[in-house]
């Protein structure tokens, strides 16, 4: 039982948060060290594996990625940088989101990485309001305190409102 | 175009650590609360069936996320060990140094190009020192790690506490509150005497690479 990974065809079953099951080869999931762990302690590959926080659409996606990274021993690095940045484009920032938050919890570094980088990327350029919306945060200062922190920084607010 | 679930505080420190500064700075004037996400943990580890009664533990050289530091039983430098906590799977190991590594005063443990490296003396002369470097390669294997080079003989006592980027190790000088770089390569010797006002309190430990960092850390001083 205990190392039953050098089988590559095994396949085991994830549950999104919605109730879908997916079936995915084993060295597709090893891109995933929660996965990985899992297994290595000796966790059943029968068992259906569930993961309560990420939806259908998003652990889709996740596979679709890991899918790509887990063959691509053969294939060249140049191909996987195009994939990745195809795989995030046009993808908006509630599904960017999901994505970051499903690869900090099953810890796929790589795809963490792109997707946090793709986010930081979106937000750099926008004005604090706007970034205030889409993270949802609740603004929390006095005029006066807001316009201390504006004036402190005055230089970083060329071209803002 | 909004985010729907509340972001845990590091997956958010992460994605702002990929900004710029003058966004930062900017981004400072939406939320007092949410941009002074001090991402301090509590990290509690288990070291199971290690005894740290009577161990002197020495200054730590953090890698990949894993802290390093050697301890020692008998005074006042024998017996010793390297003990490693990894912050990011939570263990804790203490390991023996390699067979043929004295533990001595002047052992020292450092980072030199990425890599940990064991600064050894080679023989316990103190007017005529010569040192081992050894390197990891990986962690965990008794056999891990490698002989790189001897630096020296250097005459006099020293002690080296660090690597600079271009590999010159930095070591402590006869005299109390000088700084002496030595160069592997050319055998050169640089002497940055009084190279700044030194306490007079013990050693020198250790040295860091310093680099400026945005996130503040003021929230467990509360």
């Amino acid at each position: 039982m205990a190392s039953s990974i050098e089988n590559n065809n095994e396949k085991l079953t994830l549950k999104s948060s919605d109730g879908e099951e997916f079936l995915v080869e084993k060295h597709v999931a090893l891109q995933s060290t929660l996965l990985q762990n899992m297994l290595d302690s000796d966790c059943s590959s029968a068992d259906v594996i569930p993961l309560p926080k990420i939806d259908a659409r998003t652990l889709a996606l996740v596979l679709g990625y890991c899918k790509k990274h887990a063959d691509a021993s053969s294939s060249k690095q140049g191909e996987l940088n195009s994939f990745d940045s195809e795989f995030l484009k046009d993808m908006d920032m509630g599904a960017l989101f999901n994505l970051v938050l499903a690869a900090n919890f099953m810890e796929i570094k790589g795809l963490l990485d792109i997707a946090a980088q793709k986010i930081a990327d979106t937000i750099k350029d926008k004005p604090h309001q706007e970034v205030r919306e889409i993270f949802h945060v609740e603004n929390d200062y006095t005029p006066e305190e807001e316009a201390a922190v504006r004036e402190e920084n005055r230089w970083a607010f060329e071209g803002f409102p | 175009m909004a985010i729907v679930n509340e972001p845990p505080d590091d997956v958010l420190i992460d994605i702002l650590s990929r900004v710029p500064a003058k966004s930062i700075l900017r981004f400072k004037s939406v939320s007092k609360h949410c941009m002074s996400a001090d991402s301090w943990k509590e990290l509690v580890v288990v070291a199971r069936n290690h005894d740290f009664t009577g161990y002197h533990h020495h200054p730590c050289t953090s890698l990949d996320g894993v802290f390093y530091w050697l301890s020692s039983n008998a005074y006042p430098y024998g017996h010793t060990k390297i003990d490693a906590v990894n912050t990011v799977e939570g263990w804790f190991e203490r390991r023996s140094l390699p067979a043929s590594v004295c533990s001595h005063l002047q052992t020292n443990l450092c980072l030199l190009n990425d890599s940990l490296a064991l600064v050894a003396p080679l023989y316990d002369n103190w007017l005529d020192t010569q040192f081992d470097v050894w390197l990891m390669d990986e962690y965990g294997v008794q056999e891990c790690w490698t002989k790189k080079y001897t630096i020296g003989p250097i005459l006099g006592s020293h002690r080296p506490f660090g690597f600079q980027p271009n590999n010159e190790v930095l070591m402590t000088g006869c005299d109390n509150g000088m700084i002496v770089s030595y160069n592997h390569g050319i055998g050169d010797i640089k002497v940055y005497k009084q190279l700044c006002n030194l306490p007079e309190v013990g050693f020198l430990r250790q040295v860091f690479q310093y680099s400026e960092n945005l996130v503040s850390v003021k929230r467990r001083l509360d």
